[in-house]
């Protein structure tokens, strides 16, 4: 009867198969949204506003836990750590993944062999590497019975020069996080880079070539506009994954006992993990829905901002 | 398109029951024993003490979930918020023991012990640590108490006294400690005086010796300057490396029994448990260059006229939501009592109530100097500051100040005023 109405309607009858076969496709990923994503997100935001510590008898306390937030110093401390650690990371791996894309773009014997090496850390579990980091920066110590100080301070001793305290530091411990974080990233950077590279319209550059434009003029009005989709794209997933470090800080600074030398490497993603640890899941919560609307709102912008510089429509 | 969306609504709905439909089931029988669920964490003591539970009981079998210890606290406070079948558990950090109670989570056993049983003897011993709000909310089964172990090789290289001579004379205060750790510390010889372990306990001794409890149960703030002195013995030791950095121990993940086992470490503070690591290190060959019968053990230094030590007792506790409790309350008082005390006691543990008996399994794993036993089971004060509701977020805190502190961010004269200002906020936002 509904196919008859929908006929003398003029529209089209419902395809059931095609759109069970659809649905059966979406349905599973997105239930897995729902319930993983969605709905623990949702969740998120509610606790944030009880006073909820893992038990049934919690209580709406408004805006209390975002209040205390912004009233502890420590808060904006962890804050100041997190932009600094998210800013110096995205530069460093976009522009040495972009370096790179441009060297290793071309054709060339052993390219292959260049562009799996600087790939390679990028696929390496983060704990694995933070290990493997934490024993070669490990500072020396002049107290007998203290582990042996790391391979770079011994080869920093076998050039002359002063050991660094390193991950002991409060001075340099975000410091060798920040590069451990760029050297096992910017490889991801680099690949992405390299394919949206390999699809610039040569004649383009020919073109720059004939209007006599040099090496710097054809990267910035051939080059960058090119790639400046997955540029776009780059940026804000690197600025995304800066915000929400953890693992390299929990695993090289001390884990459960409070992270780097005096709070030095605490990021805003640790804290909630500590107050994780101390059943403030509302005060928690409330840090993680403040960093979730940070996030979102450099995504706005950039989105917004990708305007004036994304070209989408280049031959 | 109206039907689509309904249709797939409907079937968003169902996705979730048919995928998790069939996977909450939970087996029993009513004819075999009642098996309980029961979560510790990974030490040596803990599954032979499981495995003689299970092989003395016909009725009731424990299944163990033996969780890593790294982050066991968060996890077992996440299964707990899951509700997730649990019939006991064992505390690892005893100050969560209050959140928990407060979420309802902990079975008061106060209708459970039988005056007069072990499980009673163990809840007082350590009464001003287990009732709360006149709720039992435990049983101890294992002793809390700090003291000193120290490597008489060392001390014989170095030419010192053991600390048990200072002791008998009077003399073992904490500037003794620190004259002593100086003394020890001998670049030629490779040897380091003493090891305060990181934990927020290594700076509350001498304010435990005082009875200073920092935060009591009600959120009352009283210290005094015994946190600083802590501190700045602390300070003094890494200065004149006689002790390895704070900060070093932690990013370099240093266990404080790997610094003892090295053999150059004078003394090490640390808890009652130590003997066992020294008993399972010996048995696996990581002691460099002396056995288990060359360290001993004495009291920490003292400077009020009554000995004091501190320490938290550890702890099993019944699942309020269990549907086994009173054969959950049989496991953890059997673990309270005589046959589960020898059985620990033989691990190089100390029980929550030492018996003779206990005192001579004991005998054989501690060493025979005809001091280090007496002290490891001398009647003395217990006095654990800190410990309440706020408990473990202090400790979090004291993690890190004490690391601004020894890296010079703190002066002497703002150590009271900002250690009060973070007490007070923990006060006010916990």
């Amino acid at each position: 009867m509904a196919t008859i109405k929908t006929a003398q309607l003029g529209k089209k009858p419902i395809n059931w198969v095609k759109w069970v076969t659809i649905l059966s496709f979406l349905l599973p990923s997105f239930v897995g949204f729902v319930v993983f994503v969605l709905a623990p997100m949702i969740w998120s935001v509610f606790l944030s506003f009880t006073n909820y510590r893992g038990g049934p008898n919690y209580k709406f306390i408004g805006v209390e836990n975002y209040v205390n937030a912004f009233s502890d110093p420590n808060f904006w401390s962890y804050l100041w750590i997190t932009a600094k650690y998210m800013v110096i990371t995205v530069v460093f791996q976009i522009v040495l993944g972009l370096a790179f894309a441009i060297l290793l773009q071309h054709q060339f014997k052993g390219c292959g062999f260049f562009r799996g090496v600087y790939y390679l850390p990028n696929i390496l579990a983060s704990v694995a590497v933070g290990i493997a980091f934490m024993t070669m920066f490990r500072p020396v110590s002049e107290a007998a019975g203290a582990p042996n100080g790391g391979i770079i301070n011994a080869f920093l001793i076998s050039m002359g020069l002063e050991p660094s305290q390193f991950l002991a530091g409060q001075e340099t411990a975000l410091t060798v996080i920040i590069i451990v974080s760029i050297w096992q990233n910017f490889g991801y950077y680099m690949v992405l880079f390299i394919g949206s590279l390999q699809n610039v319209n040569t004649s383009l550059y020919e073109a720059a070539d004939m209007d006599g434009a040099g090496w710097w003029k054809k990267f910035t009005t051939v080059t960058i506009p090119g790639i400046s989709p997955i540029l776009f794209y780059g940026i804000t997933i690197a600025i995304i994954r800066g915000f929400q470090m953890f693992d390299y800080v929990y695993v090289m600074t001390g884990g459960q006992f409070g992270g780097g030398p005096a709070g030095s490497t605490n990021v805003l993603a640790f804290d909630i993990y500590k107050m994780f640890t101390q059943s403030r899941y509302g005060y928690a919560s409330a840090e993680a829905v403040i960093l979730m609307v940070i996030i979102l709102a450099l995504t706005v912008i950039q989105q917004e901002g990708q305007k004036k510089w994304v070209v989408y429509d280049v031959v | 398109m109206k039907k689509i969306f309904v249709l797939f609504a409907v079937l968003l709905a169902l996705m979730p029951v048919a995928v998790f439909a069939g996977g909450s089931s939970e087996s029993s029988s009513s004819d075999g024993p009642v098996t309980i669920k029961y979560y510790t964490w990974e030490d040596a003591a803990h599954k032979p003490l499981i495995d003689a539970f299970n092989a003395t009981h016909d009725d009731i079998q424990v299944d163990a979930e033996i969780l890593p210890s790294a982050n066991y606290e968060a996890r077992l406070n996440t299964l707990l918020a899951g509700r997730v079948e649990m019939d006991a558990f064992m505390e690892k950090r005893q100050t969560d023991m209050f959140v928990q109670y407060n979420n309802g989570y902990i079975e008061p056993l106060n209708d459970y012990i039988i005056e007069g049983s072990p499980a009673d003897g163990a809840v007082k011993a350590y009464e001003s640590q287990m009732v709360y709000n006149g709720d039992i909310l435990g049983i101890p089964w294992r002793g809390g108490a700090y003291y000193v172990y120290y490597n008489k090789k060392v001390f014989d290289a170095c030419g010192v006294p053991y600390p048990s001579e200072y002791i008998e004379n009077g003399e073992w205060t904490w500037d003794k400690f620190v004259e002593v750790s100086k003394a020890l510390t001998n670049p030629e010889l490779g040897t380091v005086g003493s090891c305060i372990y990181i934990w927020a306990n290594g700076t509350m001794f001498i304010e435990a010796q005082n009875h200073k409890p920092i935060i009591d149960a009600d959120g009352n703030i009283d210290f005094d300057d015994g946190f600083l002195r802590m501190l700045q013995i602390k300070k003094e030791l890494e200065g004149a490396g006689a002790m390895v950095p704070l900060t070093d121990m932690k990013v370099t993940g240093t266990h404080y029994s790997n610094l003892f086992y090295n053999g150059n470490l004078g003394m090490l503070i640390i808890g009652e448990w130590f003997p066992g690591q020294m008993t399972t290190g010996e048995r696996d060959g990581l002691l460099n260059g002396f056995t288990a019968s060359d360290y001993g053990i004495c009291r920490l230094p003292c400077d009020q006229a009554e000995y004091t030590t501190l320490g938290a007792s550890t702890n099993n506790h019944v699942t309020s939501y269990s549907k086994n409790k009173e054969a959950a309350y049989e496991f953890i008082s059997w673990m309270a009592g005589p046959e589960a005390a020898a059985i620990a006691a033989g691990l190089g543990v100390l029980p929550a109530v030492a018996t003779d008996e206990v005192r001579e399994i004991l005998s054989q794993s501690i060493p025979d100097d005809g001091s280090s036993l007496n002290y490891f089971l001398e009647d003395k004060v217990n006095f654990t500051p800190n410990f309440g509701p706020y408990g473990s977020a202090t400790e979090s805190m004291i993690d890190t100040f004490q690391e601004s502190y020894l890296l010079g961010n703190i002066p002497d004269d703002q150590v009271n005023a900002q250690f009060q200002a973070n007490l007070e906020q923990i006060v006010a936002t916990n």
